[in-house]
């Protein structure tokens, strides 16, 4: 295969790796905030693709009066309002689970993995009861949509969008996190919670928010992803396992980790797609362990105090 | 302004206080002595509801902390200088400070206030906390509190792992506090330290109180000083 007949798997990982690493910028907050690993966080992503479907195409529960108009709306307008409408959507979910993943804070991390792995199969089968369990595909606006010609080559014109969508998202949130008061809370949070409550700050107040905010990035890039992956009722478990991959190769806490760790992954999971498809799962482990094995922090993970 | 009154604080299974009681009244400067293990910090800890006492009373201005939360006790007025600073890393010393602005019903301190009692401070506000020496670590922990507008500041070991020069710069702000109406309360295994800036004394030893006084009673003791300090001089 020539150099250039790779150029759309190395973009089409390039893109989808963004949007991985938008899903694992999420589970990275509550992870570092909670030191819970959110296992639900890849239901909470599927949530906001079915959100998004029912908003866009449209299958909400309004009066005919008004579905009849909504469906009238430009799709454009309908895809924004989807992008725009299915995270906030999604957050009181986030909100609930939080609610509920209270009682396991400081104690044996277990209780929250068997918290919201049960969580995550609850949301699932609400997805199957309300949905039923077929595939959808979230249509997208005419002027996103359909490809281009370059190099020879057909490139899909949404991807790119999808790309640009995410790193816009991933602007948003280091903005967030890093230029505001509350993301240098989240930060001193993540790093000494009892010095935070004892400056004055309600930890409680900030892991509501901080689940939040994870929550509707997590949904944001379920409808993302859902033109390029469909939607489907197990589309989280697809989802939560790159996720927590991404963090563990990026190094836990570190934004820039996440992010060239969500890079990497879909760069190798759309290479070995053109090679060898039925590899293109198993790169990511295979990168996981090459990885870890040498560097066991992570790519941009602090040194542990066990580490020589 | 603050009253402890007969606490009993464990930590699981293990009592650490036993009936501990004193006052810390407007503007006074307290100090925590004895060796390690006495239950020293366990009383500050006590103070801010981080190790809840299961008996007794904490009053602040006649009003019960006990029930309170952390944060809650903290805007109450009740700013902490932590042992081993806790300063946040990954933030720069401006960040660092600025998670302590709060208001509360004391006098409010302000940014460049804190600066011009720390100089060295305003060429770090950019610098990430953990490229800091101990001594300017400690200047952020002290001035964070200070942002804080606190009616009472909890000094937990002041002098540790810093140069003389520091710790008369830490001791002169105690006693700028004393000034400005603000109460302190300070722990220190340093007793001549401590003695140095304290109104009174408390003696703690394997969890309860010893001996309780004005700072002045024990400094022209030297007898009684030695019997109470012996080992934590």
């Amino acid at each position: 295969m020539s150099i250039v007949g790779l150029l759309p798997h190395l973009v089409n990982g390039l893109a989808l790796g963004l949007l991985f690493a938008l899903l694992a910028l999420g589970f990275m907050l509550i992870l570092g905030l909670m030191e819970q690993i959110n296992l639900a966080h890849g239901s909470l992503f599927a949530l906001g693709a079915y959100f998004a479907y029912a908003i866009a195409t449209p299958r909400l529960p309004l009066p005919p009066d008004l579905l009849a108009i909504w469906a009238a709306v430009p799709l454009g307008w309908r895809f924004t309002a989807a992008m725009l409408l299915a995270p906030v959507l999604v957050a009181p979910f986030g909100v609930v689970l939080e609610r509920m993943m209270r009682r396991t804070y400081g104690r044996d991390p277990l209780y929250g993995l068997l918290l919201t792995f049960g969580m995550a199969m609850v949301l699932e089968e609400l997805i199957r009861t309300v949905w039923g369990t077929r595939d959808y595909m979230l249509p997208v606006p005419r002027g996103i949509s359909g490809g281009f010609l370059m190099l020879d080559l057909i490139w899909s014109t949404y991807r790119f969008w999808a790309a640009g969508f995410a790193v816009v998202a991933m602007a948003i949130v280091w903005v967030v996190i890093e230029r505001t008061r509350f993301g240098a809370l989240v930060k001193a949070g993540a790093h000494d919670s009892e010095m935070v409550r004892a400056l004055g700050h309600d930890l409680e107040k900030l892991r509501v928010w901080v689940f939040v905010l994870g929550t509707m990035m997590a949904a944001l890039a379920g409808v993302i992803l859902a033109p390029v992956w469909g939607i489907r009722p197990h589309m989280g478990v697809d989802a939560v396992v790159p996720s927590f991959l991404i963090i563990v190769l990026g190094g836990v806490g570190s934004f820039w980790g996440a992010v060239l760790g969500g890079i990497l992954v879909g760069m190798v999971v759309g290479l070995s797609g053109a090679y060898a498809s039925e590899w293109s799962m198993m790169s990511m482990y295979l990168l996981l362990i090459a990885v870890v094995t040498f560097r066991a922090r992570g790519l941009f993970g602090k040194k542990s105090v066990l580490e020589a | 302004m603050l009253e402890v009154r007969a606490i009993d604080t464990y930590y699981g299974e293990t009592q650490a206080l036993f009936d501990v009681s004193f006052d810390v009244g407007t503007a006074e400067v307290l100090t925590l002595l004895g060796a390690n293990g006495a239950g020293k910090t366990t009383a500050l800890r006590s103070i801010l509801g981080l190790t809840r006492p299961r008996k007794g009373d904490i009053l602040l201005d006649g009003q019960s902390l006990m029930a309170r939360e952390t944060h809650e006790i903290a805007r109450a007025g009740i700013g902490w200088v932590p042992d081993d600073r806790r300063i946040c890393p990954t933030l720069s010393v401006a960040k660092n400070l600025s998670l302590g602005i709060k208001r509360t019903r004391y006098r409010a301190w302000s940014v460049s206030e804190v600066t011009e009692i720390f100089s060295p401070l305003k060429y770090l506000m950019a610098r990430e906390a953990e490229t800091l020496s101990g001594g300017e670590m400690q200047m952020v922990a002290i001035g964070r509190a200070l942002l804080g507008s606190p009616g009472l500041v909890l000094f937990d070991e002041p002098s540790q792992g810093l140069a003389p020069k520091i710790v008369d710069d830490v001791l002169s702000v105690i006693r700028r506090l004393k000034r400005e109406g603000i109460a302190s309360i300070v722990v220190e295994q340093n007793a001549e330290i401590a003695l140095s800036v304290a109104d009174s004394v408390v003696v703690l030893a394997q969890g309860t109180v010893a001996w309780k006084g004005a700072a002045e009673e024990l400094k022209a003791d030297p007898a009684l000083k030695r019997k109470l300090l012996g080992g934590a001089q």
